[in-house]
């Protein structure tokens, strides 16, 4: 009998294992483009080709220690292969990485590219990274770091 | 010689050094989108302001050159374009600029075809003048003999020929206008109206238009028409305006801010109610002389609820002096009324054109012919329908007694 129970116990767990770890590979969530959002007078961009909204007040908070810097700005954002957002902004130093986590967007990473702040971002899509250009300056970043 | 060559030799690494050392600025794969979407707009931009042929030309060569320059960038705009892509982008460029060089044929069709109604429009405007004069010279001849009259009636048939040609063609102008006019005028671009604008100067559209309206007026006026001449005229005056009042507004849309124009438009808006007036009065005119002809005075009326109101109104007191009058001279009346003029020439003629008109209802016509019932029971009791019956009853009786009557004599023999 207890030698039942054991296997009864071994096999639930199996069965919970092997639910839990249930995987869809050979994702790409790659953005063929980035997207360049205007920030509405509250903090919140919306993107309707992809169909999400956010508020980045604490983005630009962060970046410049100024809770009023997001006024007429713009956000570019970009979504690499394994589904990670980057983000950064004119005048930015770094580049912020994000995952999706319980309905927000969760900064994984931050990167700082130019200690003077960025005076024309903008970034591309090259798999498996991201390629950041601000004016003649080119850099590949992946959610491991800069590459070059 | 030799410090000359060597001098260009190490200006030449220099300049070559020079450019291979400044790194070319980069660009980012949504500017490269973005500069094509935009070229792709200002394309189709051009597309709807092209004034001509040689126009669409020019831009089928912007098109080649934009799907040359961006081809390379193909794979990007094929997935950054969503839910385009980059061959569908061209080819919807392509497809506009089929279609707008359509309507530059047609637009080049309809041109040649209204040239050749200007000069028939021209010459039969000519014509009717001239038979207009002609007319009016006839008529004001005092004393006029049988050739006269003849001549006067053959130049009537011909007038009216000739106007019926004439209106059908400028109707056909205005009417080419309107097909063009397929658009909301606030929708059309500012070339398209200046070409809209430039096609109604062609088309001498404002003087055709008034002189067609002009001429049925004076033809109006410098003959007699008989009921199915005017019943004819108010068709076609209900025609032409209903195609003027389609375009019309759209016209005055469009020279919005040319005074002179605008001007023309609010005189043709004019002309066409004086037109129908026209047509109204000459209808009731003529209703009014079948009365006056037959010396049955009822009192004036220019629309139907009058008409039908004053005639009541006449068969009411008609009834009301039948005392005074006497039978014979109201039942005189009556059958003037009735016999004479609305049963053998109001009703006949008239009543119709009134009806289809709108000059007149059922309603209204059943009141008039209703009070003539009534008179008519007043001034012709119920004849003597009940003596008849009396009497065939009797003799039926009769018979059926006779019948009875010998066929009891037959079955006591």
């Amino acid at each position: 009998m207890q030698k039942y129970k054991i296997y009864l116990g071994v096999l639930l767990l199996s069965a919970a294992w092997g639910c839990s770890s249930l995987k869809l590979t050979q994702a790409d969530f790659a953005w063929p483009v980035e997207s360049v959002l205007k920030i509405d007078a509250q903090g919140n961009i919306t993107d309707n080709r992809f169909s999400y909204s956010v508020n980045v007040k604490p983005l630009f908070f962060e970046e410049t220690k100024d809770s009023l810097s997001y006024n007429s700005k713009e956000l570019r954002i970009i979504r690499d292969v394994k589904g990670y957002y980057y983000a950064t902004s004119t005048g930015f130093k770094n580049i912020y990485l994000f995952e999706i986590k319980d309905g927000a967007f969760q900064m994984y990473d931050k990167f700082q590219i130019n200690e003077q702040g960025m005076n024309n971002p903008a970034m591309n899509q090259r798999p498996p990274y991201i390629e950041l250009i601000d004016g003649d300056k080119k850099y590949l970043v992946n959610n491991e770091g800069l590459k070059q | 010689m030799k410090m000359v060559k060597l001098l260009r030799f190490a200006a030449a690494i220099m300049a070559l050094a020079f450019v291979f050392n400044i790194p070319a600025a980069a660009q980012s794969d949504r500017e490269k989108t973005d500069k094509f979407k935009n070229s792709v707009q200002k394309i189709e931009e051009t597309i709807k302001n092209a004034k001509d042929v040689a126009e669409c030309k020019a831009i089928e060569t912007q098109i080649d050159k934009l799907r040359n320059e961006y081809q390379a960038d193909k794979a990007l705009l094929d997935k950054s374009l969503y839910p385009d892509d980059f061959n569908s982008s061209v080819e919807k460029l392509t497809t506009a600029l089929t279609l707008r060089k359509g309507d530059f044929t047609q637009i080049h069709e309809l041109r040649t075809e209204v040239g050749t109604l200007k000069d028939q429009v021209t010459d039969l405007n000519k014509k009717n003048y001239d038979l207009i004069v002609e007319i009016q010279n006839l008529n004001r001849a005092a004393g006029k003999n049988k050739k006269a009259i003849d001549s006067l009636r053959t130049l009537v048939a011909s007038l009216r020929a000739s106007l019926k040609e004439r209106d059908k063609l400028v109707m056909g102008m205005v009417d080419s206008l309107l097909t063009e006019f397929t658009k909301d005028p606030a929708g059309l671009t500012e070339a398209q109206q200046q070409g809209m604008i430039s096609g109604i100067k062609n088309k001498n559209l404002f003087f055709n238009i008034q002189r067609t309206i002009n001429d049925n007026i004076k033809f109006m006026e410098v003959t007699q028409l008989t009921a199915d001449d005017i019943s004819e005229m108010k068709k076609q005056q209900v025609k032409f305006s209903k195609i003027w009042r389609q375009i019309g507004p759209k016209l005055a849309e469009v020279y919005l801010s040319k005074k002179e124009s605008a001007l023309q438009i609010e005189q043709t808006n004019s002309l066409f109610t004086s037109w129908n007036l026209l047509i109204n009065n000459q209808i009731w005119g003529n209703v009014d002389k079948a009365f006056k002809s037959k010396n049955v005075k009822i009192l004036p009326y220019e629309n139907g609820t009058q008409f039908s109101d004053n005639i009541k109104s006449y068969i009411q007191d008609q009834i009301k002096n039948l005392p005074t009058l006497g039978k014979d001279q109201s039942l005189k009346e009556f059958q003037l009324l009735s016999d004479s003029v609305w049963f053998s020439s109001v009703k006949k003629e008239w009543v119709p054109v009134l009806i289809d008109n709108n000059l007149l209802t059922e309603a209204q016509k059943d009141t008039i012919e209703n009070n003539l019932a009534m008179w008519k029971k007043q001034v012709e009791p119920p004849f003597s329908f009940g003596w008849i019956y009396f009497a065939l009853g009797g003799l039926i009786v009769v018979i059926v007694i006779v019948f009875v009557v010998t066929s009891r004599k037959k079955r006591t023999l």
